[in-house]
């Protein structure tokens, strides 16, 4: 007797046989599209092992699986974005998106026309059968109109999409559309895909014998008949004429093929022109070069701190709070204190910001708590300190004035009433000081300067060294200079008040 | 290339030093939506990945970005998002679909006040069960609390050694105040940082099954583009990463990505425990809450009473024995959280009528203020 002999067929290669038989109908044109992948994939001279087949969900969904590439079946709508990220961490490979019209188009809309005008360099195949198959037929966003679908039960209201004008609208530098009865052309384009270095789109309109032809009228052999029949091949389609309506002529070819930098391609173009290897200072713009490394603080060796002789003794946490309007530098402020009462004078230090729209402008606050030991809530509640940058400030903090704290003020600015009992007032003119060094923007700075020569929490040394590592480059003599215009204005106020 | 590691002592803020952190655990890839009060992360992560060769990408929604740090991780790369809110609930699906297919990568929660917009610049603790289950199905997943700013930074490494070692979505659940705030954060030397990367296959292509466990319940992971052709579904599936669809394949791995996290929790959770010994009441708290709990001691310390904190650093898995252990010790527990009730139910589940359960909460927009949890304190004391 002779054995049956099996041979194996070249496309074997490329499928988990294991998974053979598919879950496809008969007369079903997803065979045809995967089939035409298959052939477009063995003659691309790629290395198949650093390809990658993303789907979403539906009948489409199942070609990932199908495959014996790495292969991802994720979520309805999201293959794109998914895809986008295989891509990205891995520019090695090239990643194919194979799913359907429902997925792609109507949940997974949004990402499509993302993708397409960011340019990432994703192959996307979208088979589009004009319905929902796998789930029974139901209307969808490619549904011709007037076309029965188990949701459209009196004819399709609603205008489809043109994915093909969509795409190209959106910037992609290849689109095309074949049928599933197409499958040499389909090969071609899948072929010319697979090289591209850019988004590319194809859209295969394929049969779903089982629930739209079914319901139309169409079944097997009369869908392919008529992308057969009506499907209008020309060599420079025109975009706009690519609707598609349930009687109408499919218009089938390549609509776009440009050459436009990709994603990756326009990401590292605008890096490696820019990106400069800086230190870390929390905002990034200059390094914070004296920072010690606090051994105590764990595992980090580092230079041993230095703690500076003049380390304020903080008895009790010292609450701080700073007022002004934006633009003001109120928050500059604060953020050197802290940086100085917690780097360079080794004390705790919390900086919170009055989080409100009114941070972009409008009266707005920062805080700071400064303490020897650890602080724990985080909130200044009752200020010992208040610094008011403006009137208005003034005026939607002046309930957190408390009896027997301090109150530093631009005196030119401010005009402090209902004061409560026993508040010290201590007055600059910083915004006037400001100008006549230059420059109005540095009251701030004024103000810092005259604060650290009446309050005794921070060090002047800690001081400074936080000022020189907070402000850009370039500005560092004016600032300088306006702090010490404050800080010599504090102390001989102090001096004359001594006196 | 750029340094990852900026070891030296900063004024950060908590968002600052999560997005240090994740550099700092080998993290190559973001993906992100801008939301308050996470943004800063995105915008700090847009800055410096590309300085270590790494990849920041703003996608389009939330929904986006959860399926791009999914498909980054598989392609071999560290990745992690951060958003807040209404962010996290959309990302909830395709978190499901990580746990799902056993992928590592870590999603931050900076958490506001809600439902829904809420309060997007102020502070709430109100995702915490959402965190656990918030996805559809049954899993269990690891997430994590930090209550100042050196701990965004310790934890956001911490993070990403848990979703590699156990291969699950790991959500670092920080809170408004703590992303916002500046302390003093002090980074070590590369080499004193601990990082944990996942374990590769250790079989060639052929043999090896993609989802086939070792004794740990772990299985190795090979990526794309390594030959092993891989196939990743959200599907339930067989060793291979085959669908199949019948309840023997979910009850073998939907049972092994529970027990997974549930037999090893022991070595995951972790928390820290002040004062609990001679405790006649303990209080529970995580995040931010945290710290006004610590200040309650304080208050209580200066009237003669001892009071207990048993501080959650990782939420999930919760510490269940120990807080049954100590039920059965202590006069009350008294749950400290931003919300009406999440981790209090599960003391008071895990106290099972042994001891007073209270949660003392609110609706977030602030901290507590930590006179009214004396108060409460006091009140469960007399
Ligand atoms: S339902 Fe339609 S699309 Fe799905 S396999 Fe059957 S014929 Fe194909």
């Amino acid at each position: 007797m002779i054995e049956p002999q099996t041979l194996d067929h070249p496309k074997d290669l490329l499928l988990r046989k294991e998974r053979i038989p598919h879950i496809w109908c008969p007369g079903c044109g997803l065979g045809s599209v995967l089939s035409a992948l298959m052939d477009a994939l063995g003659s691309s001279g790629l290395d198949l092992k650093k390809v990658a087949v993303v789907s979403g969900i539906g009948c489409t969904g199942r070609a990932a699986g199908y495959l014996n590439l790495d292969g991802f079946h994720t979520t309805h709508g999201r293959a794109i974005p998914y895809a986008t990220g295989l891509k990205l961490a891995n520019p090695d490979l090239t990643v194919i998106v194979f799913s359907g019209d429902g997925d792609l188009a109507a949940i997974g809309g949004n990402h499509l026309i993302h993708a397409a005008r960011r340019n990432v360099d994703i192959k996307v195949i979208c088979v589009n059968n004009f319905n929902y198959g796998m789930t029974g037929g139901q209307g969808g966003p490619t549904t011709p109109r007037l076309a029965r679908t188990t949701t459209t039960g009196y004819g399709n209201p609603e205008r489809p999409f043109n994915l093909i004008h969509l795409i190209a609208a959106c910037g992609a530098p290849y689109v095309a559309r074949w049928t599933s009865a197409h499958p040499h052309y389909m090969k071609i384009a899948m072929g010319e895909m697979l090289k591209k270095d850019g988004f590319s789109f194809l859209e295969v309109i394929a049969p779903c014998p089982t629930n739209f032809g079914r319901r139309n009228k169409m079944r097997e052999i009369k869908l392919l008949q008529r992308f057969l029949e009506q499907a209008v091949l020309e060599s420079q389609p025109d975009i706009a004429k690519a609707d598609i309506e349930l009687d109408s002529p499919i218009l089938c070819g390549k609509f776009v093929d440009l050459e436009r930098p990709s994603y990756l391609t326009a990401l590292r173009e605008v890096i490696s022109a820019k990106v400069k290897v800086y230190d870390f200072r929390g905002d990034g713009r200059v390094p914070l070069e004296e920072a010690p490394v606090k051994p105590a603080a764990a595992k980090a060796p580092g230079k041993p701190a230095e703690v500076p002789a003049e380390r304020p003794i903080i008895q009790r946490p010292v609450q701080i709070k700073l007022a002004g309007l934006g633009g003001q530098g109120i928050g500059l402020c604060g953020l050197i204190m802290g940086r100085a009462a917690a780097i360079f004078d080794h004390n705790q230090a919390v900086y919170t910001q009055e989080y409100s729209p009114e941070a972009r402008g409008g009266a707005s606050a920062s805080s700071i708590i400064i303490a020897s030991d650890k602080i724990h809530a985080p909130y200044v509640t009752e200020p010992d300190i208040m610094v008011v940058m403006a009137q208005g400030a003034y005026n939607k903090y002046q309930k957190d004035v408390r009896p027997g704290s301090r109150l530093i003020i631009d005196k030119d600015l401010v005009r402090p009433k209902d004061l409560p009992d026993s508040v010290q007032v201590q007055a600059i003119p910083a915004t006037r000081l400001a100008e006549e060094i230059g420059q109005k923007v540095v009251a701030n700075i004024v103000i810092l300067g005259f604060f650290t020569a009446l309050v005794p929490h921070i060090s002047l040394t800690a001081m400074q060294k936080a000022l020189k590592g907070s402000i850009p480059k370039g500005t560092e003599e004016l600032n300088l200079r306006a702090f010490e215009t404050g800080y010599d204005y504090g102390k001989k106020m102090q001096e004359e008040e001594a006196v | 290339m750029g340094k990852d590691v900026l070891t030296g002592t900063y004024f950060l803020t908590g968002n600052e030093a999560c997005a240090a952190g994740a550099l700092a655990a080998g993290c190559r890839f973001f993906a992100g939506y801008p939301i308050t009060p996470s943004s800063e992360i995105a915008e700090r992560m847009s800055i410096r990945l590309p300085q270590v060769g790494g990849v920041y990408i703003q996608m389009e929604d939330e929904i986006a970005s959860m399926a791009a740090i999914l498909g980054a991780s598989w392609a071999g790369a560290k990745s992690m998002t951060a958003t807040s809110g209404p962010g996290i609930s959309l990302m909830l699906e395709n978190i499901g679909l990580g746990v799902m297919t056993e992928t590592p990568c870590v999603v931050v929660n900076v958490m506001r006040g809600g439902p829904s917009t809420g309060l997007p610049t102020l502070v709430g603790q109100a995702d915490v069960m959402q965190a656990r289950w918030g996805s559809h199905g049954d899993y269990e997943i690891i997430a994590l609390s930090p209550s100042s700013p050196q701990e965004a930074f310790d934890y956001t490494i911490r993070a990403f050694n848990l979703a590699e070692t156990w291969r699950v979505p790991v959500i670092l659940l920080m809170d408004e105040v703590v992303g916002h705030m500046r302390e003093r954060v002090v980074i070590p030397e590369k080499k004193d940082i601990k990082v944990a990367n996942r374990r590769g296959p250790s079989e060639p292509p052929g043999k090896f099954k993609i989802f086939k466990s070792k004794k740990d319940l772990i299985p190795e992971m090979p990526v794309a583009g390594q030959g092993y052709a891989v196939h990743v579904t959200g599907l339930t599936h067989d060793e291979r990463g085959y669908p199949a669809i019948e309840w023997e394949a979910q009850e073998k791995l939907v049972s092994r990505l529970v027990q997974k996290i549930r037999l090893n929790s022991d070595k995951i959770a972790a928390w820290e425990e002040t004062g609990v010994e001679g405790a006649e009441i303990v209080l529970v708290s995580y995040g931010i809450s945290t710290r006004i709990c610590r200040a309650v001691r304080e208050m209580a310390r200066e009237k003669g009473l001892n009071l207990g904190l048993l501080r959650l650093e990782v939420i999930w898995p919760f510490p269940e024995k120990r807080v049954r252990e100590l039920a059965g010790r202590i006069k009350a527990f008294l749950t400290v959280e931003i919300n009406y009730g999440q981790i209090a139910l599960e003391v008071e589940r895990c106290a099972a009528g042994k001891c007073i359960t209270r949660l003392v909460g609110h609706g977030g927009g602030t901290v507590h203020d930590p006179k009214k949890v004396f108060e409460a304190v006091e009140e469960i004391a007399s």
